[in-house]
């Protein structure tokens, strides 16, 4: 089979679950849509939830990921805590602060004793800026993993030579790491922007009403699918208008950050200890005590023995059915996201690559569509076998996550290495094997992980489609809150957070691991030559 | 190890998990919105009682029953589940009214009050929640109680109310119900004074429930259940029956809510199903309910054993608020739209 024909198959392979699991389903649901006019208030409190969720991420996240880069290795559990709420739903932290900030608690008392203020801390929270505080939370891990990313790529002499030639410690770092910071930055406050636009939960618990909240008012109300699917189309092109406007500042280096922070075959900078800084430990102790503790601790203030007994016997099964399904969907997406990006190939804009442009688009626009919209589709779709519609849906919802890692590292592949091995007379598949695939190993480990945070946190398409007997420990937690005692919930909640991080951690260890000794494994490689 | 070595490894793991499940009985799938800290341990007995394999898909506040009734309406040409058990009979007319349900009529079924069944038996109430006011007297203060429904837009008294949002559950009905006894004009106008004089619009009853318990309002309009599950949580609250008694000024009396059984058309296990239903109407699901969530059974003959004191049963005395449902679930279709105006209105007016 010769490399266009293939790229012909990567790509027609990678539009295809895209059009069945995205296209058709929103499709399907829009023909009996009752397209009424955009209520653009609403649209515009949802752009500004957007935008102040993302700018919230940014302010946490660049911080803590220059604290990131300076901290010693003791630090490791602070970042392991702030990097947590990546692998909870984001109305699990909401519901975690409402209890934080509840009138009879510690913080709504200092609040009062303090004076002067015109609202209680609860209801701050129930507003725009409240849910952005949220979601901003949720977010930081994402923008944290980036600046560290690009601060770690620096060389450290890049400083010294900055700070040799008189110049001060801002301006230092802004000539040196200026240009890499303004990328994951803006590569961050995209993601982040997208995925609060897109959400559901933390807006309708919070009484925030944007176009995720209207979205679930329309289904549970009516229930209008229609209706709901039309509400829902702002939110795709948000996310489409989002992505390009941020690929236009981020000088078409889209991700490349993200699959760094995560790749074990990227570059790093050996002088790194030699920037480390006494204060970075204390940022990061700092934001952990403030932003991610206090909801667990206040799980598990609540918590006695028999909650902890009820909890485990309830987590059991909904723990192997969140690994079965997470891992198959990120394992899948990663597929998909390999078979995208070969597709676009290097040639240019010939119709392979044009095909998988579209593909990308796609991909893009559905990961700002609620994923319970596609769930809902799928489930109109009576001809869509009923054991494939949960992989699928979150498949084609998070595979954007998935391209936006490997895209960067296979652009950066030397094109000399594959145009030699084709005119060699290497098959499509040889040349896959022996100079793709290892070459983006790593990024597909990166983006397996990534894919699997965010489908094991997702709660709408996971509470329409889960088999029987089959629910996540989200959809579980969600559902055993409304009257369980509160001990039950608290515990279930510590519970489900303490089985997910140990498998990101897990992932996460080996990924440092690989990159030591791949490492170590080039510049063996390097003597041997010589 | 090498990157063959990796994947050979987390293909394993993802085989061992996946193959770890056996299924081994006759498996029945109940849909149940009723809240899954009660609805589940009624199923694991029914699994235990009849020897089958008893699932139940539950409901989540947050999805606000899209996961539920959504998922019904969604797969209703090629359904996964066999029974539907719902906390209200609105959400059981909905998914009639989807085509979802098919008529079915146990033989116990001729002995529930005809008011609490659907008239073609796509439905069947058999037990019984009351909808009540939470009360917190600190809260209150020197401001006297309601007893009356319509009292509660009093403008001295609604700054100090809590409902849920009448879009969603049991508060929906609720107005259905208002809109059928009085009409639909009169309904919406007294939720208008409510919203206009101050009272707070919650995300859910539960919402309603915790706002009570906290002191941030003083009456909350809400289900026994939650009230019941506040005071076994030791809350300083208390519970009324609006509308109780009769009299000369507008009454309507307590609202009653069935939970109602609805068999899901084309189901995978239809004897399964029946034999579940039979198990649901009986006695011992009777006593657990009432224990659990102070319901009260609507099956003549069955003792709701251990109601709470607070909860009185349907043959206490009170007056029950006359109510069609199949006629509320309805009126419900037409009223939503009306709804969803007053709340986008309500939420522009708070801008």
């Amino acid at each position: 089979m010769s490399f266009t024909r293939t790229r012909w198959v990567g790509a027609l392979a990678a539009l295809l679950p895209l059009l069945i699991f995205g296209v058709w389903p929103l499709v399907e649901l829009a023909r009996e849509a009752s397209f009424e006019t955009l209520d653009f208030a609403r649209l515009s409190r949802t752009v500004k939830l957007g935008a102040l969720s993302a700018i919230g991420a940014v302010l946490l996240g660049g911080p803590l990921g220059w604290a990131a880069t300076h901290s010693r290795r003791g630090a490791t559990v602070w970042k392991l805590l702030l990097l947590s709420p990546l692998l909870l739903p984001p109305v699990l932290v909401a519901q975690g602060w409402t209890v934080v900030l509840r009138p009879e608690g510690a913080v709504a008392t200092a609040w009062a004793a303090l004076g002067g203020f015109t609202s209680t801390p609860i209801e701050a929270l129930e507003s725009i800026p409240g849910a952005a505080f949220v979601l901003a939370i949720c977010g930081a891990p994402i923008v944290l993993l980036l600046v560290q990313s690009a601060l770690e790529k620096v060389p450290a002499t890049c400083f010294d030579a900055a700070a040799s030639l008189g110049a001060s410690r801002l301006r230092t770092f802004q000539v040196a790491a200026g240009a890499a910071l303004r990328r994951a930055m803006i590569s961050g406050a995209t993601i982040v922007f997208i995925l609060a636009c897109g959400e559901c939960g933390v807006p309708t618990l919070l009484e925030v009403d944007v176009l995720g909240f209207d979205v679930l008012v329309r289904l549970a109300a009516f229930p209008d699918f229609g209706a709901a699917t039309a509400a829902a189309w702002p939110l795709a092109a948000l996310g489409a208008c989002a992505y390009a406007l941020s690929r236009r500042f981020a000088d078409g280096e889209h991700g490349r950050d993200v699959i760094d922070s995560t790749d074990p075959d990227a570059p790093s900078d050996s002088n790194a200890a030699r920037r480390r800084h006494r204060l970075a430990p204390i940022v990061l102790a700092g934001a952990a005590s403030i932003f991610v503790l206090p909801p667990y601790l206040t799980w598990a203030a609540a918590i006695d023995a028999p909650s902890l007994h009820t909890a485990f016997e309830l987590a059991f099964r909904p723990f192997l059915a969140t690994l079965r399904s997470a891992g198959l969907v990120a394992a899948a997406c990663s597929i998909v996201a390999l078979l995208l990006v070969f597709s676009g190939g290097r040639a240019g804009l010939d119709l392979p690559a044009r095909i998988g442009g579209l593909a990308v688009w796609l991909a893009i626009a559905l990961l700002a569509t609620p994923s319970v919209l596609l769930g809902l589709g799928v489930s109109a779709s009576s001809w869509i076998p009923g054991a494939l519609a949960l992989p699928g849906v979150l498949v084609v919802h998070h595979v954007a996550i998935a391209w936006l890692v490997l895209a960067p590292r296979l652009r950066a592949l030397p094109r000399d290495g594959l145009d030699s091995a084709s005119g060699l007379g290497a098959t499509p598949f040889a040349v896959m094997r022996r100079v793709v695939f290892p070459a983006l190993s790593g990024a597909m480990f990166a983006a397996f992980l990534l894919v699997f945070a965010f489908s094991a946190q997702d709660l709408g398409a996971t509470a329409l489609l889960h088999a029987p007997g089959e629910e996540t420990l989200v959809v579980a937690l969600l559902s055993l809150e409304a009257n369980s005692p509160r001990g039950v919930v608290a515990a279930y909640a510590l519970l489900s957070t303490l089985v997910l991080v140990p498998v990101g951690v897990a992932g996460w260890l080996a990924l440092v691991a690989k990159k030591k000794t791949g490492a170590r494994g080039v510049r063996a490689g390097k003597i041997e030559v010589r | 190890m090498s990157r063959i070595g990796w994947l050979v490894v987390l293909c394993c793991g993802l085989a061992l998990v996946t193959c770890s499940r056996e299924a081994t009985k006759p498996r029945v799938v109940v849909y149940s919105s009723v809240d899954r800290v009660f609805a589940e341990p009624v199923l694991r007995r029914a699994s235990e009682a009849l020897g089958l394999d008893v699932i139940g898909v539950y409901d989540t506040e947050e999805a606000k029953g899209t996961g539920l009734v959504a998922r019904m309406i969604a797969k209703k040409d090629a359904p996964d589940g066999d029974l539907f058990w719902s906390g209200d009979p609105a959400r059981a007319e909905q998914v009639k009214l989807a085509g979802a349900t098919t008529p079915f009529r146990p033989e116990i079924a001729s002995r529930v009050p005809a008011q609490f069944c659907d008239p073609d038996f796509h439905w069947i109430g058999f037990s019984a929640r009351l909808r009540v006011l939470l009360v917190n007297d600190a809260a209150a203060g020197s401001t006297p109680a309601p007893t009356r429904l319509l009292e509660l837009s009093d403008p001295a008294i609604a700054p100090k109310v809590a409902l849920a949002s009448p879009l969603f559950g049991t508060t929906s009905y609720h107005v259905a119900a208002l809109a059928e006894a009085m009409g639909e004009e009169p309904a919406l106008s007294w939720l208008k004074d409510l919203s206009d004089r101050g009272a707070r619009f919650a995300a859910s009853n539960g919402e309603v429930k915790r706002l009570v318990v906290e002191g941030r309002v003083a009456f909350g309009l809400t289900d026994s259940d939650d009230a019941a599950e506040a005071l076994a949580a030791g809350a300083k609250v208390r519970v009324m029956l609006l509308d109780a008694i009769e009299s000369d000024t507008p009454a309507f009396g307590t609202l009653v809510l069935p939970n109602t059984l609805s068999q899901l058309a084309g189901g995978p296990n239809p004897t399964g199903a029946a034999a579940v239903v039979d198990f649901l109407l009986g006695q011992e699901v009777a006593t657990m309910l009432a224990a659990s969530c102070a319901q009260t059974s609507l099956v003549p003959g069955l003792e709701s054993l251990g109601v709470s004191a607070h909860f009185p049963g349907l043959e206490s005395g009170f007056t029950p608020m006359r109510v069609d449902a199949a006629a509320c679930g309805a009126r419900l279709e037409s009223l939503l739209p009306r709804l969803r105006e007053f709340m986008d209105t309500r939420a522009s007016a708070k801008r």
